[in-house]
């Protein structure tokens, strides 16, 4: 069937569930296929549906210099980036893999909440997945003599 | 003395007939009699009818003696009337026109118009069933549409036999069986895409309607 022969309920191009229904064209045209000896009706209505594309998160690294305590997961510019659209991060959005405030790096990832901001910037027609982890330094402080 | 007796002369009755109409017997037809040339129009008075009755048939009558008198009276005394040959009357059949009912059913693809069920003649207000065995359809066919019928001569000689020899069966306007077009639901498959930013719901290929297990469009 052609566009011609359905009528779609609150037609877009967005993803989700769109009903159709035969037109009056798709109805003449499948009542000319059975002949006269059949009246035809409508049924249920069909379904199209337009499926989420899946998007992969590209997280940014990031670092600050060792001061003793701030934590890797405290680093302040962090941002996942998803089709365009760049999200920032902070420690409530990611886990730290033996996260801890010692020099060194430390290997990060999206967590549900970072998962689900990122999922919110990227819109109802993206499925998004979380991709390769990103990387904190923590570098090395100059050391002072007296 | 010479007697002369008066010639004897013959009556010759008039055939007469009269249409059925459930009360007027034989002896109510209008008959002539005839002598020497004298016809003699006759009411029910002067003729006696063997097993008078109202139904359809024939019946012989003869002159009685009221009849004879008149006739008598009207040749004079030239002539004797004498009684000849019977007369008969005939009651004629009434004609009666059959009325068909319509009959109708769903299309099916194998019943045709003729094994339509619920079919009646109906004659002097009598209902009669009637099956495909007394019926004609022309161009008879399994298809939706209509088709006029008439009774075949088995389905008169039915009706015939229903009313009775007092009346003529006849066949007027067809009746007429109508297949009426079978219900069809179309079933829509689903179907879809992913998501592209410009194309529409609507614009989604491979969708088909489905009908009685067969994609139609």
């Amino acid at each position: 069937m052609s566009g011609e022969d359905i009528e779609v309920t609150n037609d877009g191009t967005g993803a989700g569930n769109y009903a159709y229904q035969l037109s009056d064209a798709g109805l003449a045209k499948v009542q000319s296929v059975v002949g006269t000896n059949y009246t035809v009706v409508l049924g249920g209505s069909g379904t199209v549906t337009i499926a989420q594309v899946v998007a992969t998160t590209v997280l940014s690294d990031g670092g600050f210099t060792f001061d003793g305590t701030t934590k890797a997961s405290e680093v302040t510019n962090l941002t996942a980036s998803v089709v365009g659209k760049t999200v920032g991060l902070d420690s409530s959005d990611i886990d730290v893999t033996d996260d801890g405030s010692a020099a060194g790096d430390y290997v990060y990832q999206l967590n549900a909440t970072g998962l689900a901001k990122v999922q919110s910037a990227a819109g109802a027609n993206y499925t998004v997945r979380v991709g390769d982890t990103g990387t904190i330094t923590i570098a090395k402080a100059q050391a002072t003599t007296a | 003395m010479i007697v002369i007796s008066p010639e004897q002369m013959p009556v010759t009755l008039s055939s007469g007939s009269l249409v059925y109409d459930g009360k007027t017997k034989a002896s109510g037809a209008a008959v002539i009699a005839t002598v020497n040339g004298e016809p003699l129009t006759l009411n029910d008075d002067d003729i006696t009818v063997t097993n008078d009755g109202i139904n359809v048939g024939t019946y012989n009558y003869q002159l009685n003696q009221t009849g004879l008198e008149k006739l008598q009276t009207l040749v004079g005394d030239d002539f004797t009337v004498v009684v000849g040959d019977p007369g008969t009357i005939t009651i004629t059949p009434a004609v009666v026109d059959v009325v068909l009912n319509d009959g109708s059913f769903t299309y099916d693809g194998n019943t045709a118009a003729s094994a339509a069920k619920g079919l009646v003649a109906t004659v002097n207000g009598t209902p009669v069933d009637l099956d495909n065995s007394d019926i004609e359809v022309t161009d008879d066919g399994v298809d939706a549409g209509n088709y006029a019928y008439q009774l075949n001569d088995a389905g008169l000689a039915k009706v015939q036999l229903v009313v009775g020899s007092n009346y003529q069966v006849s066949v007027a306007v067809t009746g007429t069986i109508t297949i009426t077009p079978a219900s069809i639901t179309a079933a829509l498959s689903d179907g879809g895409f992913t998501y592209d930013g410009a194309t529409k719901a609507s614009e989604a290929t491979g969708l088909t309607a489905t009908a009685n297990s067969q994609a139609l469009i």
